[in-house]
């Protein structure tokens, strides 16, 4: 059973104009008889194969898995949904770094209130405020994904913004937005967004452990991994990222440690399966940066005949970017998760010659581009937050 | 006094061994501290919005191998007693007083400013009327590179009779000031919105909960000025950044109809508002 929910979106719409405007249909299978009705795609230009968390046929193999590592970020939005009924209920805004996994969330989120929830999914810059007209179709609450396309940074690109931010303090609706850590980050140092949104969820990195649940609950058939490294592959100190709540703190830090293996110093010795297991997790997790999407990459891109090799797992990359302009462009390139380059062109000015230094950033293998989108490549995500942070050029 | 000045005479001993070891301390201290400054400001460039504090380090560890250095040196020469040290405390005073004073001074304000810290390696500075920023600090003289690119030795004595400023304060961001006239009837609230907008969408602005930025209206008898102060990421950007913010803004304004000031009856610029005035 499918049910089906059209906007009208006419192509001659000024809203629409130098966009390859499409009307889709969003269509859900029911899951347990209730169907996440009323969803709506408002897709301005992008075609499905657009990023959106993970390919649809692999997140739909999901289990329950991904969903119990993020127990309490769901608990939080549904308790927020609980309380509107009664009317002392807070917007929500989750928070994520690109590829955290904030569409399971979501998708949990809209399964479970499908009834009460309007969902909405942007895929490029809004550019009208006629978008908003359909904000609702009759739901009292807004699911929006996505909603760093609500601004562009430039020179009159706050408008839409300032609309939105209008409606959400004067409309008695929960607002259920997502957004890119970066794009948030900058928007709450230049207004005042997190008045708005009152609840703030911020996307945990996971350790490697919970990676290596969730990758191994969804693998098929027996996996090998086999320790083919040199002999001095094992170091005798090696930095791991762990995760701990520091005091004062509400959430959880990433923080470096040492950790001394005594081994390394006797020589290769034979590993047991699980040692392996767990070094070639780490290798993935530290690479992955605790992103699940990105682990799930990863493991796709390394694992053959099922076979996981450890020399196969790509060291973490540097992303040397000496060119400023290279470095700018790059940061809001991850702002904005995937952006055309026409939309880039709009941010990037004149001033920039945009083609080189796509070019450029394409060719050290930092930004990936198909069908004029471009994206941070998944593996280089780590490395390129890493340097930007370093640049304050994402905060 | 004079018996004391003979016997140090007598202590020293300075032959060819004693000579080669002082030139052989010299090479090792000048490799050392040119070595290890180069390291530091290599290592400091890599390190993003650290950059000044890890280039703290270099004037310390300056002083640290000169006063090493002069301690060898002057302990292969001669190994003083109390009432020989004195004596040589008075020989010192006496060629301070002849013409080593402003030496001495700029070492005093070496150490000073390698203490006290009223500017490191990297600030962007004011010292007299000069301005520029800090590539060295050394014993005797800070180095400066003005924004025309010349390098000015200012010697360390200065900090002691003139006001230094520094624009950052050992930090990476700096507070940038761009000013904007308009004229009296075009529409204030418009421009500065533009302005705001400009501003915070530059690629080279910083903000955080401790560096905001502000947009200043203000009026005169016949113009309007606009002041936008905010921080620009890397203070070597400043120039850059007070350009991108006026270019793109007055883009903007010419767009919108706002002009630039008159003066009897003279307007300066040429916007789209000339022509309806």
């Amino acid at each position: 059973m499918l049910q089906l929910k059209i906007l009208d979106i006419k192509a001659s719409d000024k809203r629409l104009k130098n966009r390859d405007a499409r009307l889709k249909i969003d269509m859900q299978p029911l899951k347990k008889e209730i169907m996440p009705c009323g969803s709506i795609v408002i897709d301005l230009k992008y075609p499905d194969d657009t990023y959106t968390g993970m390919d649809k046929a692999e997140s739909s193999g999901m289990g329950t898995g991904i969903i119990s590592i993020f127990e309490n970020e769901i608990k939080k939005i549904q308790d927020e949904i609980d309380k509107h009924d009664s009317g002392g209920y807070e917007n929500v805004a989750v928070i994520a770094e690109p590829y955290s996994g904030i569409e399971h969330i979501f998708d949990k989120i809209l399964g479970d209130n499908s009834q009460k929830i309007n969902n909405i999914k942007l895929f490029s810059p809004v550019t009208d405020t006629d978008f908003f007209s359909n904000l609702y179709a009759g739901k009292k609450i807004a699911l929006m994904h996505n909603c760093q396309y609500l601004y562009t940074r430039k020179c009159g690109g706050f408008e839409i913004l300032d609309h939105f931010m209008n409606l959400v303090s004067s409309e008695d609706r929960l607002f259920i937005t997502g957004w890119n850590k970066f794009a948030w980050n900058y928007l709450k140092e230049i207004s005042n967004i997190e008045d708005l949104f009152e609840v703030r969820i911020t996307i945990p990195k996971l350790d490697s452990k919970s990676i290596m649940n969730l990758i191994m609950a969804d693998a098929k058939g027996r996996i090998s991994f086999i320790d083919d490294r040199p002999a001095n592959g094992d170091k005798f100190i090696s930095v791991e990222k762990c995760q701990v709540r520091l005091p004062f703190l509400h959430t959880e830090k990433s923080v470096c440690k040492l950790k001394f293996n005594p081994e390394a110093l006797k020589g290769k010795k034979s590993k047991t399966k699980e040692e392996i297991e767990t070094e070639a997790f780490q290798k993935i997790t530290n690479l992955a940066g605790g992103k699940y999407d990105i682990a799930r990459i990863i493991w796709k891109n390394t694992m053959k005949d099922n076979e996981l090799r450890l020399s196969k797992i790509p060291a973490v990359p540097t992303a040397d970017i000496s060119n400023f302009d290279e470095a700018y462009i790059l940061s809001i390139i991850i702002s904005m998760d995937t952006v055309g380059y026409e939309g880039l062109l709009e941010i990037a000015g004149s001033n920039i010659n945009l083609k080189q230094k796509l070019q450029s950033l394409k060719f050290s293998g930092l930004i990936e581009i198909s069908d004029n989108l471009c994206r941070v490549n998944p593996e280089a995500v780590n490395s390129v937050i890493y340097e930007l942070r370093k640049r304050r050029l994402v905060w | 006094m004079a018996t004391e000045i003979d016997a140090l005479i007598e202590a020293i001993r300075f032959d060819i061994d004693t000579a080669l070891y002082i030139i052989y301390i010299i090479i090792l201290a000048y490799i050392a501290i040119h070595l290890v400054s180069f390291l530091i400001r290599k290592i400091g460039e890599t390190a993003g919005f650290m950059r000044i504090a890890a280039n703290m380090i270099i004037p310390l560890f300056k002083i640290a191998v000169y006063f090493i250095a002069t301690y060898l040196i002057v302990t292969s020469v001669f190994t003083p007693s109390l009432s020989q040290l004195v004596a040589f405390s008075g020989l010192f005073g006496a060629a301070l007083g002849f013409g080593l004073k402003d030496v001495f001074s700029d070492i005093v304000g070496g150490i000073v400013i390698a203490f006290e810290r009223p500017y490191l390696i990297g600030d962007k500075i004011k010292i007299g009327d000069k301005y520029g920023e800090v590539t060295d600090i050394g014993l005797r003289a800070t180095r400066i590179k003005t924004p025309d690119d010349t390098l000015v030795s200012i010697p360390n004595f200065s900090i002691f009779n003139q006001s230094a400023s520094s624009a950052n304060a050992g930090k990476t961001e700096m507070m940038v000031v761009t000013d904007l006239f308009i004229d009296s009837r075009s529409d204030i609230e418009k421009a500065a919105g533009i302005l705001r907008e400009c501003l915070i969408t530059s690629k080279y602005i910083y903000i955080s909960s401790s560096n905001r930025y502000t947009v200043l209206v203000d009026d005169f008898p016949f113009y309007r000025r606009l002041r936008a102060k905010a921080y620009v990421n890397d203070l070597r950007d400043e120039f850059e950044f007070k350009s991108d913010i006026t270019r793109r803004t007055w883009t903007e304004f010419d767009k919108n109809g706002i002009i630039s000031p008159a003066f009897s009856g003279i307007v300066i610029g040429d916007g789209p508002g000339f022509a309806d005035r």
